[in-house]
């Protein structure tokens, strides 16, 4: 027996050093609607996550292509340590920068806001919400002064940073344990809870004059306010959590001529949003009569004051929200976001409706999703646009023969009688010169063929082309770029083409297939079968969102297309896939804002059977196709986007 | 146990001889025992000693069907969940009487030192003894402590036990014991124990990166001393023990810090405790004649608790709780046949609860239990079933406060012998718990409308037995199915951050199997002993039916229970030599029961090893010294999320008996 335990002593202490220890969080990607929308990037949905569990993750919704991917963060700041921390309650975007305010963490989270990396921190203890106005951002905070006269009390403040430093540079005293915060008429109003007073709430708005970042008067509401918006008839909106006792939730709205309240409106509210004339308002109050909460979504004019709807949902859709947290509508495209934050613990939901409150999407969050904020498309463009001018672009695109796949037939849409130039001429306005727009390449072997006005040169030891895709992090869509030069001089892509050599060669030299073909065969409106050139076959599966056709219905009924098969690069965790990024060489593989990761050298031209080397002193044409086939569940098959190129020798005169 | 067993040898008992068992250590304690209805499990005397615990909670986690809740360090609370009904449905009871948490219902099981321990013992169930309060009836699943008993070797007068313990986290312990015997019926006891600690530990969080080639790479390391964990307190006891009784008191005081989950950027808390518990009570056995026997017992205690929060970033906090509770009961058992046993009880008490806060409901609870119970044996096999009343009410200052429970709930427990070494065993019952002080009337958070909440229990299990030339095994087999409906959780409330209220709305659904094989040898000059637990739990929160969603709670498994869990302890001793060696492990769990990679929390083990060596001095005195290291990998855990434990971490003591 004794050799036994010995035995089983061994075995457990080896066991120990292999322990299972914790990753840092995973994106995972989700497809949730087929609309795309070229105006807006996408946004950025901070989740709170519960006080103590340091679960405060970021997610992000991607305009471009309908995907949602959760956990953006830690993937993108991985050496960041505890990640993003505990409690977040606020998000905003200005200028260049987003700040996430992490309220348990004591700290102000800066990043780039493209890339979600970490810039730098703000330390301000007990932050709960942030604006900004010219080169300052003014956050409020809990932890001022502490007295104890007669009873303990805490003041709050509002701490004035510089957004270029990231130092404070001043604080200015205001009420008892400070909400949000509004910039209007050159004055911060600032909405004092006292909710660590209870039952002595605070019931006024602090007003701080921008000019000498001092408190100038208070203005009486109501007890216990939360939230503060201005509209666009010079009046502030108000929202009073209430005592939870004999004094409800209400909304109220002060006259910023004589900063008196003017009106009270008796709407249950937790969050509300103002656009244009309309304050959309949710609420969910506890009912002591029922002994349960009491949701409301209301909608208010902000000009009459009246109230328009007790319910602005239009379907069935209220009866499964739990906790109905925060609002925020799109301005552009006048969606309604609510957010659902259940039971404060597991997961919410992050709910998009449109204006008239029918349900357009809906999809799972972190623990506690709250504040979003828009990133628009200019916005995200920005750093191509301020290093590449205009003229650097591609002008033309020659052939458009994409695979079959989701987005096929709609980026570019087809429309009854187009056909090959048709097709190249759609493709030709969404991204010639810097339109911004995307076209898809479809599973693999689906290819767009493009030039330039002129001739690009290959400069030893630099990358010579930028080509933009659609990627985010988790969401590599690698597509291969072949190059060509114009060897009959006749202006059009019939020379000889070559591949431009990426990581995959060497990284996985041995999963690498060459000389890979597939043939795909019409199946209308079904799965669309395709065999390849090594005896497999399969499907391109058809799903919810979209509808129409996905084989490329300009093409006929059989298409076979070659090249270069990449290894799959989908890891599948439960419902979650990520598709990892190629370390170099590939298009739609890493983020637009990532210059270096979406520029190629010519340098690397290989013959794509043989892969020996070619030296080229320039090329003319570039084609790229899609190098991934396969599929994962939920977000259907890979495929390469490509949304512009541009000559980055060129030198703007 | 013992005490039933000296006083009704004779008729009740006289069938089931076989069932009677002499421990191995004649020297700590002769316990001639009645075999319960169903198994438990027990850990006692030189067993317990030898697990190099410090504190209860650290003797139970060697328990199959249990999880503890530890949030680190020397004071850090330590509660037991047993088979997953949640921490409110185990009772304590030291000595026979429970020791009650009227406000929030659970007993920290980290503050009771195994200084004085004699068993710690856990009933699935109840106990299936013959002779119980009404009380005992009333929980799901209880755990006995026992404390010393003053025992005398022939013409002993007196004798003590001093006792220093030292080691990491700066812990100086020292405890004294002093036993007299004033006659051959009556002799006193007292024990003092002071316990110091700094607490402070190095933790360290290492995280890793899944790169998109699959290669994994460090993401960020980081290391850090938990702050705010000291803790110095002071327990003093004393008893007076006769034949047939007992009364004693109890004193602990203490302070200390409460550490904070680690987060970005908060390393430390400022946050402390101060509790004062104090309680006497008593036990009297009268045997009324022949076949029939009452048992009395009492019980007074006073407890003290001041949280405070003096942080500037967070919300100031002092309060200060005091609650009270008075509690009798009278136990009346009959043996009507050879082979039936009657027992009635009827159990009071009455709790109190005053804080300086604001509009505080200082509510009042009266709970009379009354218990009919009946044992029946026969040559193989035995049966218990009992129904219990439970006539509660609550009064508090708040004028709609008041309430009345009145329920019955039934139990059953059945087991046979259908061969010499197989014994078949299960049990059904219900039993609910009540809603705790702060769940009522807590400001705020307290939700008077609250109904109690129930626990289904089924049970099936096999008890094996195997006697060789020089050893013995034991392997014991439950599976079981509990259904916890009506849960009282905390959901959010209104418009605003952080503003939860209770309410019944949750529904677990638990399958589990709980192995425990023991063995004992002895060769030539070593006796060994081993001891192997394993749990499986698939413990299913089914609150929400429409949250069936991939990331969603429905089906998924409840908060922090493993599926897998167990452990391991061996001994050997020869001569007056000692060494043990114990391991415990609890498999990967969720924080939530949203089981998605965002709740995932890793697998835990630690090995812990001790040596120990006796002298015997003049006069039949001792003294014992013993060495261990625990978490001997150094492993770095977390058993709630951000509460860092230990590493390894060593422990002296030096223990003189006179």
């Amino acid at each position: 027996m004794k050799q036994h335990i010995y035995i089983l002593v061994a075995i457990l202490l080896l066991s120990a050093s292999c322990r299972d220890e914790k990753d840092i969080l995973s994106p995972e990607v989700e497809l949730v609607t087929a609309e795309a929308e070229q105006n807006i990037a996408g946004f950025y949905l901070l989740n709170e996550g519960n006080m103590g569990s340091n679960k405060a993750t970021i997610d992000y919704f991607n305009y471009q292509n309908g995907t949602y991917t959760r956990n953006i963060y830690a993937t993108a700041n991985p050496t960041v340590v505890q990640s993003l921390g505990d409690v977040g309650t606020d998000l905003q975007i200005y200028g260049s920068k987003m700040y996430a305010v992490i309220n348990c963490s004591n700290l102000i989270e800066v990043m780039d806001a493209h890339t979600a990396h970490h810039l730098g921190t703000i330390n301000l203890p007990n932050c709960r919400y942030v604006r900004f106005h010219g080169k300052y951002g003014y956050a409020t905070s809990y932890a001022g002064e502490v007295t104890t006269d007669s009873k303990y009390a805490q003041i709050g403040y509002v701490a004035k940073f510089d957004t270029a430093t990231l130092q404070i540079v001043a604080t200015c005293n205001v009420g008892y344990q400070p909400d949000e915060l509004e910039i209007v008429n050159n004055r911060i109003y600032v909405a004092n809870s006292g909710g660590y007073m209870q039952p002595k709430y605070d019931n006024t708005l602090s007003v701080i004059s921008l000019d000498s970042f001092q408190e100038i008067k208070r203005i009486q509401v109501a007890c216990n306010l939360f939230r503060v918006r201005a509209d666009s008839y010079n009046q502030l909106w108000v929202s009073s959590r209430g005592d939870y006792a004999n004094n409800p939730s209400q909304l109220y709205c002060v006259d910023l001529q004589t900063d008196k309240v003017v009106d009270s409106i008796n709407v249950s509210v937790s969050s509300f949003d103002i656009v244009g004339d309309t304050l959309w308002a949710v609420g969910n109050e506890y009912s002591t009569l029922l002994g349960q909460n009491a949701n409301s979504y209301s909608l208010i004019d902000v000009k009459t004051h009246n109230i328009l709807s007790h319910n602005f949902i239009a379907d069935d859709v209220d009866k499964q929200i739990k906790v109905p947290y925060n609002i925020k509508i799109n301005k552009l495209t006048n969606e309604v976001f609510l957010t659902d934050a259940k039971d404060y613990v597991s997961p919410g939901v992050l709910y998009c409706f449109s204006r008239q409150g029918k349900l357009k999407w809906s999809v799972t969050t972190g623990d506690i999703p709250s504040s979003i904020a828009f990133v628009s498309a200019a916005n995200q463009n920005a750093d191509a646009q301020n290093s590449i001018s205009a003229s650097k672009y591609l002008s033309k695109v020659f052939e458009y023969k994409p695979a079959p796949g989701q987005f096929v037939n709609i980026l570019p849409r087809y429309e009854e009688g187009d056909d090959a130039t048709t097709m190249a001429q759609k493709c030709t306005s969404a991204i010639a010169g810097n339109a911004g727009g995307v076209v898809t390449l479809g599973a693999f072997g689906g290819y767009i063929t493009f030039g330039f006005d002129h001739s690009i040169i290959n400069v030893s030891g630099e990358p010579d082309i930028y080509i933009r895709g659609n990627a985010f992090a988790g969401n590599s869509e690698a597509g291969i770029v072949m190059v060509s030069k114009d060897e009959n001089a006749n202006g059009k892509p019939d020379d000889t083409w070559y591949e431009l050599s990426g990581s995959a060669d060497t990284d996985f030299a041995t999963e690498v297939i060459y000389g890979y073909s597939i043939t795909y065969k019409a199946n209308p409106l079904s799965y669309i079968p395709w065999t390849d050139n090594r005896g497999g076959s399969g499907t391109i599966d058809r799903n919810q969102y979209h509808t129409q056709e996905y084989f490329p219905l300009w093409l006929g009924n059989e298409l076979t297309l070659s090249g270069t098969l990449l290894p799959s690069n989908m890891t599948q965790n439960g419902t979650a896939t990520t598709l990892n990024t190629f370390a170099w060489g590939y298009v739609d593989n890493v983020q637009n804002a990532d210059t270096l990761g979406n520029s190629f050298d010519i340098s690397n031209a290989v013959d794509p059977i043989t892969r020996q080397h070619v030296a080229l002193s320039h090329i003319d044409f570039v084609r790229v196709y899609s190098a991934l086939s396969q599929k994962a569940d939920g977000i259907g098959e890979t495929s390469t986007e490509v949304s512009g190129a541009a000559d980055l020798h060129y030198i703007d005169n | 146990m013992v005490g039933i067993a000296m006083l009704m040898p004779t008729t009740m008992f006289a069938a089931t001889p076989a069932d009677t068992l002499v421990q191995r250590n004649i020297d700590e304690v002769v316990c001639v025992s009645i075999q319960p209805v169903v198994a438990t499990q027990v850990l006692s005397g030189v067993q317990l000693q030898r697990l190099n615990s410090c504190s209860v909670a650290d003797a139970v986690r060697f328990f199959s069907g249990v999880q503890i809740k530890d949030y680190g360090g020397v004071g850090g609370l330590k509660t037991v969940d047993v088979r997953s009904m949640g921490s409110n449905h185990v009772g304590v009871f030291i000595d026979g009487l429970q020791v009650g948490n009227a406000q929030n219902g659970t007993v920290d099981l980290g503050r009771f030192s195994l200084d004085n321990m004699e068993e710690v013992m856990l009933c699935n169930g109840q106990k299936t003894d013959i002779c119980l309060s009404a009380k005992e009836y009333s929980t799901s699943a209880s755990i006995y402590l026992r404390t010393r008993k003053p025992i005398f070797a022939n013409g002993e007068q007196w004798h003590t036990r001093v006792a220093l313990r030292g080691g990491s986290f700066g812990t100086i312990n020292p405890s004294v014991v002093f036993e007299q015997k004033i006659n051959n019926k009556i002799s006193l006891l007292a024990n003092a124990e002071y316990l110091y600690a700094n607490g402070k530990y190095q933790f360290e969080y290492h995280k890793k990166q899944q790169l998109p080639n699959g290669q994994t790479i460090a993401a960020w390391d980081t290391t850090g001393t938990r702050h705010n964990d000291d803790i110095e307190a002071v327990r003093i006891e004393g008893g007076v023990f006769g034949t047939t009784w007992h009364l004693k008191g109890y004193c602990y005081k203490s302070e200390r810090g409460l550490p904070c989950a680690i987060v970005r950027n908060v390393w430390d808390s400022k946050q402390r405790q101060w509790d004062c518990n104090v309680f006497v009570q008593g036990e009297y056995f009268i045997t009324l004649n022949d076949n029939s026997s009452v048992r009395l017992s009492g019980k007074y205690s006073n407890d003290y608790m001041r949280y405070y929060n003096p942080d500037s970033t967070s919300l100031y906090v002092d309060n200060k709780f005091t609650q009270q509770s008075v509690y009798a009961s009278s136990a009346y058992v009959v043996g009507l046949k050879q082979w039936l046993n009657v027992n009635v009880s009827a159990d009071y008490e009455r709790n109190w609860l005053n804080a300086n806060i604001n509009n505080f409901a200082s509510p009042v609870r009266n709970v009379m239990l009354v218990a009919l119970a009946t044992t029946m044996q026969f040559k193989q096999c035995r049966v218990q079933a009992n129904v219990l009343g439970n006539y509660i009410s609550d009064a508090a200052s708040s004028e709609d406060s008041k309430q009345w429970t009145l329920k019955h709930t039934p139990a059953f427990f059945v087991s046979v012998v259908p061969i010499g070494n197989i014994r078949l065993q299960g049990f059904f019952k219900k039993m609910f718990r009540m809603p705790t002080f702060n769940d009522l009337y807590y400001t705020e958070i307290g939700n008077t409308m609250l109904q109690p909440e129930y626990a289904t229990q089924v049970d099936l299990g096999v008890e094996l037995k195997r006697f060789f030339v020089h050893s013995n095994a034991t392997l014991t087999t439950n599976v079981y199915y509990n259904k916890i409906t009506d849960k009282i959780v905390a959901v959010p409330k209104g418009n605003s951050l952080y503003r939860w209220m209770m309410m019944n709305v949750g529904k677990v659904e638990v399958r589990g199997i709980d192995v425990r094989g023991t063995m004992q040898s002895t060769m030539g000059a070593v006796y060994s002993n081993m001891q192997l637990t394993y749990t499986y739990q698939k413990a299913q929160d089914i609150t929400d039916p429409s949250d069936n969603g991939p990331r969603g709670t429905y089906r998924g498994q409840i908060s922090y229970i493993p599926k897998h869990s167990g452990s391991l302890t061996c001994n050997a001793e020869a001569h007056s030599v000692s060494l043990s060696y114990s391991f415990v492990y609890v498999g990967e769990r969720y924080h939530v029961s949203a089981n998605i990679p965002e709740n995932y929390e890793p697998s835990w083990y630690t090995h812990d090893l001790m040596i120990a060596k006796s002298w015997t001095m003049l006069h039949g005195s001792e003294v014992r010294l013993s060495a261990a290291v625990n978490n001997l990998l150094n492993q770095q855990y977390d058993v709630i999320l951000n509460y860092p434990m230990p590493g390894r971490n060593y422990k002296i003591e030096l223990k003189l008996t006179i």
